[in-house]
């Protein structure tokens, strides 16, 4: 056992400092903990004299650092010096901006010590542009207290975790077991310090609305107390300990993704605790559990029947929070603590995560630097976004790259650029993680995000046209997945694929589609300026083909350049089992009811006026029929209004960024989608979710629609453009005869297997990149192909070849 | 600028372009009236008469040239502009720009340049652009 690292303890809880400090220094570690003289307050600093600590540092250093400020400020150079000369590791606890002024300081290995808190860390650190900082660092590590503090977090922040080590409560609770009361006060006990914290007093004042019961007592430190008799203060640890220990009950009234330690307290103390929905708390708990509130009054009903003795449901409480209680109890939280930290600290090494050179990101120390590439830019801020942490595509262009970039890579040898602007970097490199791990995708970075100085963005694009310039002979074809989005893109002397799926200003040219008709005559002159400069232009239908030599972008001259790819079904791949969030995030917004469904952005040609109508008409025969929509209804003010004039504010469900496996639940159990679009470039993807997911179809006559599904067309509920009685007549037969319309479907379906598969879509590709090589079938995995004599060091570690 | 528009003698005016360079600076030193030299350059590769990246680079590595550039004299017709912004886009089409911009001399005064005159849409200046090189058909 080494008894010679000496440790840096960034740390100032008082419950830390009395149980993970004194513990590290059992493990035989030399700690050097700071004394917390930062000007900001923390109820929870322990502010007791830190001189005393046992060191080896010299005189000088010890004194250094002990009366300097390493909280919430940057770490002075010659301090950073010390720390470099002198410690073996550092250790920070909770605080993600001590870490990263640590960070910047220390160059040696780091832990970061996490015990839940009520904001997400990983959008932390990207919001303060630090998450290539993190990615990049070796030898650092993340030790979360609980596997559900860290549900919520970035994917790429969870791959810095280790395994979730428990932290206990302290020494002196496990002391105090023996005084309880036979009988308890008729109090119910509350944890709110602080009330002149912004985010205590929020706490505070929703309880003193939704709470107004004489029988709570509201403990915890305070630096100024409100009129409120209930509040007790702060008390000595013995008089809080015994406060607890007297209590009928301790009530948790916080709903956030943190875990206080009073409740743990109280349950270590044998007290039963009520708790609110959706805080870490309930989260620990079964939702069986009897202590577990459904809603404020189901909370005060429960604190009632505690504060006035009843016995029965005090046990049955105290029984099932066993499990909750053990996490904290120290005889199960000091092993695991002991084995995972001295493993971190004796065996620090981890390599980064990603490498970021050049504006260059990747994961893989050695690509395939003779594969043929295809750049893809995508440096647009809003393609993608995050649901509970998980990266998602909402939007149809990122979901058509994605099928691109998966034919790509499964059919040929080509690797894949995408670039990305600086804000999304971090989402885009969790949404390609596997492909980016696999050594076939790289990301190249801008420096600066779409918002912000035009000049800055401008010149950031220029530059990524200089880069694509000096790397022009590995370039493959550059595919741009817009046509005006992406300007600069016309400088770029590689082959081009231009895609242009649609062009809704032709198909409806008196909507106003951009912010203003110029702006809209300015889109179209940079699409035309694309369609001219571009080898060849993708799109998904014979329909869009053959209009766009009406539309001035391309010329008839050059329609032999325009190549009709439809797409294959998207977002089966990312349609998990509805999780935990998606069915709460559905059952809020349904309540139960029975729905309509149109997942759309709300754009002219989607008619949503003309779907409130439809909807308005319906409720008169299925009054709690509602609709669900993932739109903003404000986007085009008509729909809004209509929405508000037949009343339906509350017939709507309002679903934005529902992510796929919410999407599939929404089809799975919809009435039936109604598509009253009256202009789609291509076979509306809606349809073929529908049709694979088993949700009905009501849809506007569509050429697009009835193109594909040919003498089948008759099998989906198709109605004339805007034709009030049959959309509505279309859902009522949906609804009295889901099974029939299902079937025939079923049988569309599977006639139309062939014309969107994978391999339909490969085939396409390969005319719309002619410069690769399309292999007849897909690999069995996207992996960059072996070199002789390299094995895969996962697959070899366990021994697959 | 694609390798079939640029394939036809460019090595030949590239070499021309160096003579041609050679001259310009003279010209700058001389007499001509704009400080900058920026226009200048940028209007002799609009006229095809010298090779734009060839220009741009040699001029920016010219500490005598570059001494005579200003900061002051970013042009504020939009013409004139273009044309400045011509040899900006023409040293990207030939990855000849982050060198440039690496340079600790010229990044200031080509950040300052850039935050001049691509402070507006990029997509109508380089509709604009490729316009004047007569390559999108009317």
């Amino acid at each position: 056992m080494s008894t010679h690292r000496r440790i840096f303890w960034l740390g100032m809880h008082k419950i830390l400092r009395s149980t993970e400090l004194p513990h590290l220094r059992a493990m035989g570690y030399e700690v050097f903990s700071p004394e917390y003289i930062s000007p900001v307050y923390d109820q929870s600093a322990g502010l007791s004299p830190q001189y005393g600590q046992e060191t080896t540092l010299p005189s000088h250093v010890f004194k250094k650092l002990l009366s300097y400020d390493f909280f919430y400020r940057k770490i002075d150079e010659d301090i950073a010096e010390l720390l470099n000369s002198h410690f073996d590791a550092v250790i920070v606890t909770i605080n993600p901006d001590w870490l990263l002024a640590l960070l910047d300081a220390f160059k040696g290995p780091v832990i970061y010590r996490t015990y839940g808190q009520p904001y997400s860390l990983s959008d932390h650190f990207c919001a303060h542009g630090r998450w290539a900082a993190l990615v990049t660092r070796p030898n650092f590590h993340v030790v979360p207290f609980a596997a559900e503090s860290v549900e919520r977090e970035q994917p790429w922040f969870r791959e810095l975790c280790t395994e979730p080590v428990p932290y206990q409560i302290p020494d002196d609770v496990f002391e105090f077991e023996g005084n309880r009361s036979k009988n308890p006060r008729r109090e119910i006990a509350v944890n709110i310090p602080n009330i002149s914290n912004p985010y205590y007093s929020s706490t505070y004042h929703n309880f003193q609305r939704d709470f107004p019961d004489k029988f709570f007592r509201i403990y915890g430190p305070q630096r100024e107390i409100p009129a409120d008799p209930r509040i007790i203060g702060e008390l000595s640890r013995d008089q809080f300990l015994q406060c607890l220990q007297d209590s009928a009950a301790f009530f948790y009234p916080y709903q956030d993704n943190v875990c206080y330690l009073p409740p743990i307290e109280s349950m270590q103390l044998g007290r039963p605790v009520v708790y609110l929905p959706n805080s870490l708390l309930a989260r620990f708990n079964d939702p069986t559990n009897p202590g577990a509130a459904r809603t404020v009054e189901h909370a005060r009903e429960l604190c009632g029947r505690l504060a006035k003795g009843d016995a029965r449901l005090a046990a049955e409480i105290v029984s099932a929070q066993e499990q909750v209680r053990r996490r904290y109890d120290r005889a199960l939280v000091k092993p695991q603590f002991e084995q995972t930290i001295r493993r971190l600290l004796e065996n620090p090494a981890r390599p980064p995560s990603a490498e970021v050179r050049n504006r260059i990101i990747s994961t893989r120390e050695h690509r395939n630097d003779q594969a043929p590439l295809v750049v893809i830019p995508l440096h647009v801020d809003g393609l993608f976004h995050r649901i509970d942490g998980k990266p998602v595509a909402l939007e149809g262009i990122p979901r058509v790259v994605e099928a691109v970039v998966d034919t790509l890579l499964e059919y040929t040898d080509a690797n894949v650029v995408l670039s990305c602007t600086h804000g999304s970097q971090a989402v885009m490199f969790d949404f390609f993680k596997e492909h980016i791990d696999a050594g076939r995708v790289t990301l190249y970075a801008f420096g600066v995000d779409s918002v912000g100085s035009t000049a800055a963005l401008n010149f950031e694009r220029l530059r990524f046209v200089d880069y694509l310039s000096r790397i022009k002979e590995n370039i493959s074809s550059v595919f741009v997945p817009h046509y005006y989005l992406f300007p600069e893109m016309s400088l770029v002397s590689s082959s081009k694929t231009l895609y242009l799926p649609d062009y809704f200003p032709y198909l409806m040219p008196d909507e106003v589609f951009d912010a203003s008709a110029e702006k809209d005559r300015i889109n179209k002159a940079i699409g035309k300026m694309l369609s001219q400069l571009s080898d060849r232009i993708l799109t998904n239908s014979q329909f869009t083909k053959g209009y766009l030599p009406d539309t001035g972008l391309v010329t008839v001259d050059k329609i032999t350049k325009v190549i009709v790819a439809p797409l294959p079904f998207l977002g089966s791949k990312r349609a998990d089992p509805l999780g935990e969030q998606g069915r709460k995030r559905i059952e809020s917004a349904l309540k139960g009811r029975r729905y309509i469904f149109y997942p759309t952005a709300n754009r002219p040609n989607k008619k949503l006026s003309f779907f409130m109508r439809v909807l308005a008409l319906l409720r008169l025969d299925y009054p709690d029929l509602c609709a669900v929509l993932t739109c903003d209804l404000n986007s085009v003010p008509e729909v809004a209004q209509t929405a508000a004039n037949y009343h339906l504010q509350d017939a709507l469900a309002m679903l934005p960024g529902a992510t796929e496996d919410m999407m599939r639940w929404l089809y799975e159990n919809t009435a039936a989608l109604c598509l009253t679009s009256v202009a789609e470039g291509n076979f509306p993807p809606q349809v073929l979710e529908a049709l694979n997911y088993g949700a009905p179809i009501v849809a506007t006559r569509l050429p697009t629609i009835t193109e594909i599904a040919k003498d089948k067309a008759d099998r989906l509920l198709l109605c004339d453009p805007l034709d009030l009685t049959a959309f509505t007549r279309g859902v009522r037969c949906a609804i009295e005869g889901r099974q029939v319309v299902l079937k025939g479907q079923a049988d569309l379906l599977s006639s139309l297997a062939r014309w969107n598969s994978q391999q339909a879509f490969s085939t396409a590709l390969s005319l719309a990149f002619p410069n690769l090589h399309f292999r007849a079938t897909a690999h069995s995995d996207n992996r960059i192909p072996l070199r002789k004599g390299e094995t895969r060091k996962r697959d070899a570690a366990i021994g697959r070849e | 600028m694609d390798a079939s528009r640029r394939s036809a003698g460019v090595r030949r005016r590239r070499l021309e372009a160096q003579r041609q360079v050679v001259e310009a600076y003279d010209a700058i030193l001389r007499r001509w009236p704009d400080p900058t030299g920026l226009n200048h350059f940028s209007r002799l590769a609009m006229d095809g008469t010298i090779d734009r990246a060839t220009l741009m680079s040699d001029l920016y590595t010219s500490d005598e040239a570059r001494a005579r550039i200003s900061h002051e004299a970013v042009p504020a017709d939009p013409k004139e502009r273009m044309i400045a912004l011509s040899g900006i886009f023409a040293a990207a089409e030939d990855g000849r720009l982050e060198a440039i911009y690496t340079d600790e001399k010229d990044a200031a005064r080509i950040g300052h340049i850039a935050n001049e005159i691509l402070s507006e849409d990029l997509g109508p200046t380089l509709v604009a652009y490729f316009d004047e090189l007569g390559t999108l058909s009317k």
